[in-house]
Formats: structure tokens, sequence, C-alpha cells
């Protein structure tokens, strides 16, 4: 998995951190954000709210891709959520867990903490019949 | 198949999505009498209350929400 | 095609386009079923799948409607309804004995002697239904959702029209119909042979197809499912041969003759497209009766009834003449062997007030016409579905059920297959010509299932429980665990046959245990400390960076949900755990409290980020020492210390405290750690006797130390005063239920849990109630056989005796139980602080 970021910290400070390339706004006061963070980011975040947290998440995350020209409708197998056009982030009830999706042109990842990873590979293995 | 909830953090989803927290109250009372009525004997209004709904699918955290009890239709 | 059905012992030949119904007919099938209560002769009536008359068992699957179900070769159908068969039915002396069996009868009959109704209520089952439940394995259905624009329901004549304007309008437009869609329009997606079986808030509609089912989220709905053709009540109108206009014109259709010579009777222009298609089948028409306004409609060289009245049906197993009263007030008494009756619509609206206020949902086409209006009869059948005449209406009336709702559930009426779409306005116009209000005569609360659907297919969307799983957890699989439930969790119970050996491990040399499942969380941010003060009614202000503490959760009620530790990190903040199940509770009330007092502090969930890795026994600090080069002996780590310790290269933030009652670390580390921790731990252990333990032994290990478990040893109202837990609320502390708690404090508790003590017996114990002398006082809570001291042991809840003393000695079944202090092993804790 690519790397993964929690950024916890004031709504202003949030919203600077939405500026990374795949960020996702989990709430006002929370960011998560694939992939890297530059550093010039991080420094601005920490200007703007010295007590916030930037976090490797990557332990507490796992990673499940959706991909190929029928992601869309595997997808929908699984979960009521409207799927925003690609580039972009959604969070709710995947397979009946708390997910966390972001959207590309051709790959839907969805994440979910780590002890629904073998629960969510079973659920898109049963719907994609691999 | 259920009541919508509008989160503001991610949209109106389902209420499967959440756990219900009740009605709002105080957060606290001047004395411990009032305390009482203020944890056991909630408003229970026959109409619109305020209630505050946790996102456990979603955002995880709690929001506040209008619902009105007789008709169950919620703002 | 050809082809034929089974039809019991016959063989029934089939035409292109048959239906099932229409290929019956077509053989001389004239009674299809026996209706429900009183077994009496039913016969093809709406033809468009609205009322149960049809109904029959295809193939082995019963509800099946014969009358739109199209037939294909080899099907074997069975009628149902009739004991022993439908044609020959035994039962159908049942409805001579409507007096005995008046509408509600099952409430007020075979109560005493008790046995009389369980008797009745065999006889009574076997006597009605549809036919039987397929036996054998079930293949669940598949489910999906799908978003769109527009969703239009019913591919009729307007339907298709709406989705092709919405399609024009560029808007996603779905067209879904329970039938076919002959020629699907283009830029539609269209779903055919999909049932809408309910409109949702949303709004969301959900079709049930044979495969599965899909929810459909769309922005707006229009229904467009037309109307059914009214169903007139009077006496007789429930004979075979007694038809609708289109059940008559749907076989005429399919080439088949509905009978030799029909009455018909017209109140609609459609009636006259139905006169028509009867004629044209070569049926001599005997008599049309129409209304005034339409006399002059009727086609030349038919006898015309204008403005005759309908009194009856009259026939034993079919119909053999039509009595009408002409508007000269004579009464006439017509031959026929069919009575085609077109007296109006009633749109099929059900979907459309199903939906909630305000949503996006319209009705377009018949189905948004208004009803045709009709009189309320005074005989006759009104509900066909559950046998329901206009008698057993009045009847309930007069015993007080006076309004549609309440006649709805006293008699039954519009509870079957149909719902309501043939009777449901009928119910509404009795109550209001009977006087009831307004709001008392309204057609009855529409809901979901407007079509009756299979559970598999209901099913489709529910898939396996859902599991936690630990990083460990294929290491324990291959350790040969025996894994099981553990709230949401997996996890294993024990890893071998015996379990006193994991036990033993604990207890005499070392052990390891999988803990990963804990809740965990980082509090930080200037307000945290204030945060874990208000949240917990734990001491807070002496708990020095690297101390732990134990943690009792409180509501506001002041009621125990939830236990686990406090740590101490100093700059980084405040680590808490809590049990297993208890990981979403308690983030929610972190965070509520941090809300709603307005503190500045982070709530980070770290549960699934890191694992948590249990050593425990007298010797896990000889097993760590060599894991480790940070200093773990008794001064530099003491109990409830904690600790930053790298083991076997994995970075830990440890903790000694246990609930096992020896020498624990307990070592949370990062998740994907785990493994390459435990397997270190484990062959570190293999020379000191280490054997992995689970969540058996734990069970015994924590109830010899008198730990209650919270949820298996508490009840959602326990106070730490019941529970003898007083000790860990820091007295005088301003917290969250502290209030509650003062207010209780005036007052002894009426019930505690104890630590128990049996004659004899083990785990079986558990659930037992416990007694003094025949009354029953409390319960057995947890018990086991504690190896170590060679006792039977437990914990329990008992109540205050009226004397206002707690009982001590009591019994559990015919055990002699002993209340004893906790803990049982090792009271003074030397062995746990070692």
């Amino acid at each position: 998995m690519a790397e993964l970021w929690s950024v916890h910290a004031s709504e202003d400070a949030c919203d600077l951190a939405m500026r990374a390339p795949e960020a996702g706004r989990v709430a006002p006061d929370e960011v998560m954000v694939r992939g890297p963070i530059a550093e010039d980011l991080r420094r601005a975040v920490h200007t703007v709210d010295p007590g916030s947290l930037i976090r490797d998440a990557a332990e507490g995350w796992a990673e499940v891709t959706v991909d190929g020209t029928d992601a869309r409708d595997v997808f929908a197998r699984v979960s009521a959520l409207r799927l925003p056009d690609a580039p972009g982030y959604v969070q709710g009830d995947v397979a009946r867990v708390a997910a966390r999706v972001f959207v590309g042109e051709e790959t839907i990842r969805v994440l979910v903490p780590a002890y629904w990873e073998s629960h969510l590979r079973r659920r898109l293995e049963a719907e994609t019949g691999g | 198949m259920a009541l919508r909830v509008p989160c503001p953090n991610c949209g109106w989803r389902p209420s499967t999505e959440f756990a219900w927290g009740g009605e709002l109250r105080p957060v606290e009372a001047p004395d411990v009498e009032s305390d009482f009525a203020r944890v056991f004997l909630p408003e229970n209004a026959a109409g619109e209350q305020a209630e505050r709904w946790f996102h456990l699918l979603g955002c995880r955290r709690w929001i506040l929400v209008q619902r009105d009890t007789t008709t169950n239709r919620v703002r | 095609m050809g082809g034929r059905l089974r039809l019991g012992r016959r063989r029934v030949p089939l035409d292109d386009g048959d239906t099932i119904a229409s290929a019956m007919y077509r053989a001389g099938i004239r009674t299809f079923s026996r209706s429900l209560k009183y077994h009496r002769r039913r016969g093809l009536y709406c033809g468009t799948g609205e009322c149960p008359n049809c109904l029959v068992t295809v193939d082995g699957v019963p509800g099946v409607r014969s009358c739109v179900t199209p037939a294909r070769d080899g099907m074997r159908v069975r009628r149902e309804g009739g004991w022993p068969s439908v044609e020959r039915d035994v039962l159908s002396v049942l409805d001579r004995l409507h007096a005995l069996l008046p509408v509600g009868f099952y409430y007020k009959t075979f109560i005493r002697p008790r046995w009389m109704w369980a008797m009745a209520d065999r006889i009574i089952r076997r006597s009605v239904g549809l036919g039987r439940l397929p036996v054998g394995p079930v293949v669940a259905g598949t489910s999906r959702h799908l978003h769109c624009d527009v969703l239009v329901v019913g591919g009729g004549e307007s339907g298709r029209a709406a989705a092709v304007s919405a399609a024009a309008r560029g808007e996603r437009t779905v067209l879904c119909d329970e039938g076919e869609v002959p020629d699907p329009p283009e830029g539609v997606e269209v779903l055919a042979r999909h049932a809408a079986i309910g409109t949702y808030e949303g709004p969301m509609v959900s079709l049930a197809s044979g495969e599965g089912l899909v929810e459909v989220h769309p922005e707006r709905v229009m229904i467009a499912t037309g109307a059914t053709e009214l169903h007139p009540v009077f006496p007789g109108n429930d004979l075979p041969g007694v038809m609708l206009g289109r059940a008559a014109a749907g076989l005429v259709r399919r080439g088949v003759k509905p009978g030799v010579r029909a009455v018909v009777v017209v109140e609609h222009d459609e009636g006259f497209e139905h006169l028509e298609a009867l004629r044209s089948a070569g049926v001599r028409i005997a008599a049309v009766v129409v209304p005034g306004s339409l006399g002059s409609a009727v086609p030349d060289g038919l006898r015309t009834l204008v403005g005759a009245d309908v009194l009856r049906a009259e026939g034993r197993e079919r119909v053999r003449f039509a009595v009408l009263r002409d508007a000269e007030g004579v009464t006439r008494g017509i031959g026929c062997d069919v009575f085609v009756l077109s007296t109006g619509r009633s749109p099929r609206d059900d979907l459309l007030r199903m939906s909630a206020q305000g949503e996006p949902v319209e009705a377009v086409g018949d189905a948004a016409a208004a009803a045709s209006p009709k009189e309320m009869s005074t005989a006759g059948y009104v509900c066909l579905c559950e046998d329901v005449s206009v008698a057993d209406l009045e009847r309930a009336w007069d015993e007080g059920y006076r309004s549609s709702e309440l006649l709805k559930r006293y008699t039954t009426a519009t509870m079957g297959p149909c719902q309501g779409a043939m009777c449901g306005r009928h119910l509404a116009a009795f109550a209001a010509a009977r006087g009831a209000a307004a709001n008392a005569a309204r057609r009855t609360t529409a809901r979901p299932l407007a079509r009756p659907t299979p559970l598999e297919i209901l099913a489709a969307p529910v898939h396996e429980v859902i599991d936690k799983r630990t990083s460990l957890h294929d290491l324990h699989v291959a350790a040969g665990a025996r894994v099981g439930w553990s709230g949401p969790w997996l996890r294993p119970f024990a890893y071998g046959d015996d379990p006193q050996e994991e036990y033993r491990a604990v207890r005499e040399r070392v052990s390891v245990m999988d803990v990963g499942t804990l809740g965990k969380f980082l509090l930080t941010g200037p307000d945290a400390k204030d945060l874990v003060d208000d949240a917990f009614p734990t001491r807070v202000d002496d708990l020095a960076p690297g101390r732990a503490r134990y943690l009792l959760a409180l509501d506001e009620a002041g009621y125990v949900f939830d236990d686990g530790l406090l740590c101490s990190l100093g700059a980084e903040g405040w680590y808490v755990t809590s049990t297993s199940g208890g990981a979403d509770r308690m983030e929610g009330w972190l965070r509520d409290r941090a809300d709603r007092c307005g503190f500045r502090a982070h709530v980070v969930d770290l549960t699934a980020e890191r694992g948590a890795t249990l050593v425990a026994g007298p010797l896990a600090r000889e097993l760590l020492v060599g894991l480790t080069d940070d200093p773990i002996d008794r001064e530099a780590f003491p109990h409830m210390g904690v600790r930053e310790v790298t083991v076997a290269g994995v970075p830990c933030g440890a903790i000694r405290a246990g609930f096992v009652g020896e020498v624990a670390f307990e070592l949370h580390h990062p998740r994907s750690r785990g493994p390459d921790l435990w397997r270190a731990i484990v062959e570190a252990g293999a020379p000191l006797g280490l054997a992995p333990h689970g969540l058996d032994a734990l069970e015994v290990l924590r109830l010899e130390k008198g730990h209650p478990y919270v949820g298996q040893d508490t009840l959602p109202d326990d106070t730490p005063a019941k529970l003898g837990l007083e000790w860990a609320v820091h007295a005088g502390k301003r917290f969250a239920g502290s209030h509650a708690l003062e207010r209780l404090a005036g007052s002894s508790p009426e019930r505690r849990l104890v630590g128990l003590e049996f004659d004899r017996g083990g785990a079986e114990l558990r659930g037992v109630p416990l007694r003094v002398g025949a009354r029953i006082v409390g319960r057995v809570t947890s018990a086991a056989r504690s190896p170590i001291l060679d006792r039977s042991i437990g914990l329990g809840w008992i109540r205050r005796e009226p004397e206002g003393l707690f009982p001590e000695e009591l019994r559990a079944d015919r055990v002699g139980v002993r209340v004893v202090p906790t803990p049982f092993y090792d009271p003074a804790g030397d062995r746990l602080r070692g």
C-alpha cells in the first residue's frame, strides 16, 4: 500500500491539508492523505495549527483495490454509496463496515480498518468470482 | 431501507450507518437533584426534538439532528 | 411452440403465448384454487396478477400467479387449497359452517382447556395456506445498488413515454417492469422482470427479480403502474365463471373462449373493448348491462339492460345465472356460464402511498387517475385473499372495530397476497358508509412489500457475519487453535485439547496471549487531561507519566459500561484501553465528552493500528530479558508501569498489568509486527515451557482473581458500589457521572456482585439462579473449577433480603453455595506484583 497519513488538526489547517493530491476530508478536524505529504505542506499545517498531528496511518488501514472496466459495477454490489467522479473521495458503509474510498479513473481503492481486511477481501472476491 | 439522516460531514445516509445517542440534553446540571431530571427525565416531546447521532460507519463524529418523533421526519 | 404442462395426472397442451392459466382454462379447468378459510371454489378472476384465485404451485414453488406467468413445456403444476384435492375438497364443508367460524373466531375459541389450542392450531394450519414451501438447499440471491436520475416503474404506455422524455432531457433513466418490456426504448436502462416491491426514504426503490434484489437510488421516481379493474362486490361474486373484463379479454387473446354464453356488465369505456373481444371469439352475449349514460354505446343487436342493478350470481360449482333487477324493478335471472364485469378502474398507487412525504415520487398515467367511484355493497366477498365478506366486516364493526385499520387487523382483510389492491378501497368505503370519521375511514397504510417475495431474495444483501481479526489470526489457525466468536472478533479459545495445560503454563511458567482486540485510544492536545478527568471516575491528578491505573467507565447515570486501563504518557498525552467489544462505545463516549464540554483534544483510535501481545507468568521476565536490551527488572519496571520497550526488534509500548494474577507484560506494538513478535516470544519461551493461552483459559484465570467481565458479570445498571469497585472511583472528584453517584451515595445498593464458592461443579453453573429456599435471590454470572485452588468458584449477583442483609448461604439448583471474598487466588497480589 502507498503511504497513508492521518492529519488531526483545526478546521483551517485541515482545509490546507486538503491540497495534497489524494486527500479525503474525514471530518472538520481530520483529513486522510494517500501518498506522500510534501514537506512544505506539513510545515504550513503546523504553522496554522501548532497542535496538529500528522500520523503515519499505514498500520491501521488495509487497502483493497477494485479495478477494471466494471469496477463501479462491482462496487455497487457491496455498497449503496454513490461514487463521485474520479478523482474523488467518499466514506461510509461498504460491505457493512466503515470504509474510506479513493476513486481513481479505473481503480477504486477501498480502505478499511485493518481488522476488517479479511472480511472485505472475501466479500469482493465473492462478487468478482476471483 | 431506513430513516435517512443528514450528516454534515458525509451527506444524507441511511440510519444503519449510525448509533443513536438520544435526545439532546444539557451537559451538566447545577446540583444533584436537577441532575436526576437531566439524566432520567428527558423531554420526550411529541414533535420535533434535537438528537445526537454518532456516525459509526462514516466520519465517526457526533452530529445534531432534528427529528419529529410523531412523523419520524428528519431535518 | 407446443409442449405440455403436467397437472396432476393430466397433460395440458400448450399453444404459443399461453400463460399457465390460459392453458389450464382451455383444457377445461374452471376451479383454480380453494379459498383460504372456507374452501370455496375460486376461478380465474382478474387476469392481471392481482387476485389470489389463480395462484398455483409450479415445479414445487408455491404462490405462482398463473394468469401472468408464461407456460413452458414440462412445468409441473399443482392447484392448492383443497384436501385431498381442489376438485374434491373434504374441507369444503367449512363453507357450511360459517356460524361456527365467524370472523376472528380464533381469538375467541379453543382457549380452555389449554391443550385445545395447540391441537386447533395444528389443524387450522393444515387446512389453510397457499401450498408447501420447497425444502432443500437455497441459493442466496444477488444484490446490487443502482444510482440514476429517474426511475420509472411500469413499462406500459405512460411509463414508456415518461422514460423516453426523461432520457431525451439527458437524465440517466431506468425503466423497470415486473413483466416483459416489449420494444425497450433506446437510451433507457430497462430492467424487465424486476418488480418494485417497496419505496423507501431517499428515495430508494427496491426491485426484486428471480435472481435477487436491485436497490435503486434515483433522484426522482415516476410510478406508472397503471390501474386494476374495479372489483365488484355482490353475493356470488367469487363463483368460478364470474370474472373481470381483462381476464375474459386475456383469455380471448390467447385463443381461449371464456364460455359459451356471457352476461357482460360495462360501466366504463374499457368494458366495450372486452365486450368486442368476447363477440369476436364467438361467445354468445346473453345480455349487456350498462348505466344510462352508456346506453347508446352498446353495439346493435345485443340484448341490453340499461340501468339494471346486479343482485347476485347464482350457481353451485360455477356461475349459472346472473340475477339482475332491471330499471323497472323486475328481477331477472339470465342464464350464463361466464359473467364478465367491467365496472371501472382502481389506480395501483401503493408504491406512491408508501413513499415518504415530500419525496420526489409521483404517479403518472392511470396510476395517477382518480379511482372510479363505487357504492358500498351490502353482501358478497370483499377480500378474496383472506375470504372476508361484507357480513364479516359488519360483524367486526358490531364488535367494536370501528376504523379501516382496526377492521383490517381483526378480519385480516387486505393482508393477503394482493395487499389490498382489489379490496383496500372497499374497506375504507365500508368504514365511511358506517359513519367513521375521515381519519378512521382512510385506506390502510401502504407498506412494503408490494409483491410477495421469497425470503432468499429479500436476504440477498445479507452476507456472512462480519469478523474482525488481529494480525495473528493465521498464526493461531496454523497452531491448531479452536477459533470462535468473541463479540465482533474471531479469537482463539484454546490451542489444544487440554485447557488445563494452557492454564498451568500461565500459573507455573510463562504464556502468551493475543490481546490485540482491545480498544486503544490516544488522547492528545491542550485539554487531553481535562477530558480524561471528566470522562472517567478514575483519579487522574496524581497519575504520573509512565504509570497506569485501572479504568472504570461510567455513563451519565453512573452505570458501568466498560473497563480498561488509563496510562499517562507525559507530553505525548494519555492512552486509554477498553474491552474488545466496547471499543466503539468508548470512542463515542470520549468524542461525546470532548464535543459537549468543548475540550481541545484529539481522540485518535489506535485499535486497528496497534496489536497487543500479553506475556504472563512467573517466568515472563526471564523470557523477555533475552529479547530486549531495555531494563525490565522490578525496580525499573514496577507493576502498573508504562515503558517503551523494544522486544525482538519490535518497538512496543509496554504496560505491566494483567488480569490473570501473575507477572504480566502487555506489549502494544505496530499491527504488522505482530507475527514477528509472537514467533520470537514462542521461540524464546520453548525452553521455559511456554504454551499460548486462549479465551477458555483466560476465563478461569481472571475468575480466580475475582475480576468481573463487563457485560457478563455486570448488569446495565450496575454502579461501582454494586460491583465492589468503589475503590476505582476518585471520591470527591467532579466527573460525568459524579452527580448520579452522589445521589445514590446515601442509600445502600439493593444488589451486589459477589464471589461464590460452590460445593461442586464448574462452568455449567453459569446462568443458574441463586436461591434461598424456594425464592430466587440472584444469579450465577461466571463459574469454573479452579485447578490450582481445587475449588469450585464463581461470581454472581444477589439481592438484599427484606431484613436488609445480603444472604450468605444459597443454592444453585442442587448445589450448595457460599458467598466468599475475592480474589480467590493470591488475595494479597504478591504474584501479580512479582
